[in-house]
């Protein structure tokens, strides 16, 4: 009943007043659109270092397996950044090109125009594109059940599937390649994660999200991200600038040249 | 200013050089856009430096629409003010301010 109610009034309205006003009518299981990420920090949670100002800080429930992993991820920013003068090289996945993975490319980007996500409502999927590295997943939404675990293959963005809770929209996932980070941090996780996101479209022009993650081994208790918020694309409907793939051989090469400081160097 | 990619680590953000030099060459590229320019030290030597843009092509366009693979060309005349790189020897910065054949464009 609530969709027609909504649609009727949708129908009168001009597209831009339906999109742009968080007072306008919408309907919460349409989660279709394009959507940028307005969080305040670049992370899985508010770690310490991430930057989020105003926001709680709080330490990741790591195990001491955990621990040992996150020092072994030697990022490019935060805290416990690399320095290109000493031989404690960055490992960042990203710097090679290497799948970001989910979660971190639901989080990996604050910067217009690459914090863009669109989603595509199909009858037995819902799609995630993402502009930054040109990537997407799919979450199975025909009502099957998540696979057992020893039956998958880890991929890089892990097996989703999704169904509705009243107006959360909820995707479970598993099978993920422990290669990838939860984030630019650094944070681990193992081929065992579990993800659940927990979507809600709560204006016309906003959608909201949480990511638990469950992976005894690296993290002592379920882990809770932050809220993160997405909102409509002021700009909805227009083409991504750029094809921003990452392209191995040019990141190798700026690797070399920029970040490692190569060029000049006396030999 | 957020870095999309993570160069911070690589400059040294507390301190600040200016230049002078020619451009060789703009690469308006991904991840970064990089400017390859020439300076002429005090003994007559050209050193061949570059400079990383801290935007993507992408988030430059968007912060000025006047940002393209065109707006530097070789034999361009710079001055830039940019973040040194931590390593010694590297002729690499993080450029901060930018002007080119006189006109402000950064």
């Amino acid at each position: 009943m609530r969709p027609i109610v909504l649609f009727a009034l949708a129908a009168a309205l001009p597209l831009a007043a339906q999109t742009k006003n968080s007072a306008a009518p919408f309907d919460p299981h349409d989660l279709s659109g394009r959507w940028d990420r307005t969080s305040r920090f670049e992370a899985y949670a508010n770690v310490p270092g991430s930057g989020g100002r105003g926001a709680v800080v709080e330490e990741a429930p790591l195990t001491a397996a955990g621990r040992a992993a996150l020092e072994k991820n030697i990022p490019g920013v935060g805290p416990r950044a690399w320095d290109p003068r000493t031989s404690r090289r960055n490992n960042d996945p990203m710097d090679t090109c290497d799948p970001m993975g989910v979660p971190r490319i639901l989080n990996v980007e604050i910067v217009a125009p690459h914090n863009t996500m669109d989603i595509v409502q199909l009858r037995d999927r819902t799609l995630e594109f993402f502009n930054w590295h040109h990537d997407w997943r799919e979450v199975w939404t025909d009502g099957r059940q998540l696979p057992k675990t020893d039956d998958l293959e880890p991929k890089w963005n892990g097996y989703s599937v999704g169904r509705w809770d009243g107006d959360t929209f909820i995707v479970d996932s598993i099978g993920f390649d422990e290669r990838t980070w939860l984030d630019r941090y650094g944070y681990p996780h193992t081929e065992d994660m579990r993800l659940q996101e927990r979507y809600r479209r709560v204006a016309a022009d906003t959608l909201e999200f949480t990511m638990t993650l469950t992976d005894p081994k690296y993290y002592s208790k379920p882990w809770m991200s932050d809220q993160k918020v997405f909102k409509l694309n002021r700009e909805n409907g227009k083409e991504w600038d750029d094809q921003a793939y990452c392209v191995p051989s040019v990141e190798l090469q700026f690797n070399q040249l920029i970040r490692d400081g190569g060029f000049g160097q006396q030999k | 200013m957020w870095a999309h990619h993570g160069t911070f680590a690589s400059y040294d953000r507390d301190k600040t050089i200016t230049m002078q030099g020619t451009v060789t060459q703009f690469q308006f590229a991904y991840p970064h856009p990089l400017i390859y320019f020439d300076v002429t030290d005090d003994a007559g030597t050209v050193l061949h430096w570059a400079a990383e843009m801290l935007e993507s092509p992408a988030m430059l366009k968007k912060k000025d629409a006047n940002w393209n693979k065109d707006l530097l060309k070789p034999s361009d005349k710079i001055t830039i003010v940019c973040n040194p790189h931590k390593v010694p020897d590297a002729k690499v910065c993080r450029t901060q301010e930018l002007t080119v054949n006189d006109k402000k464009v950064y």
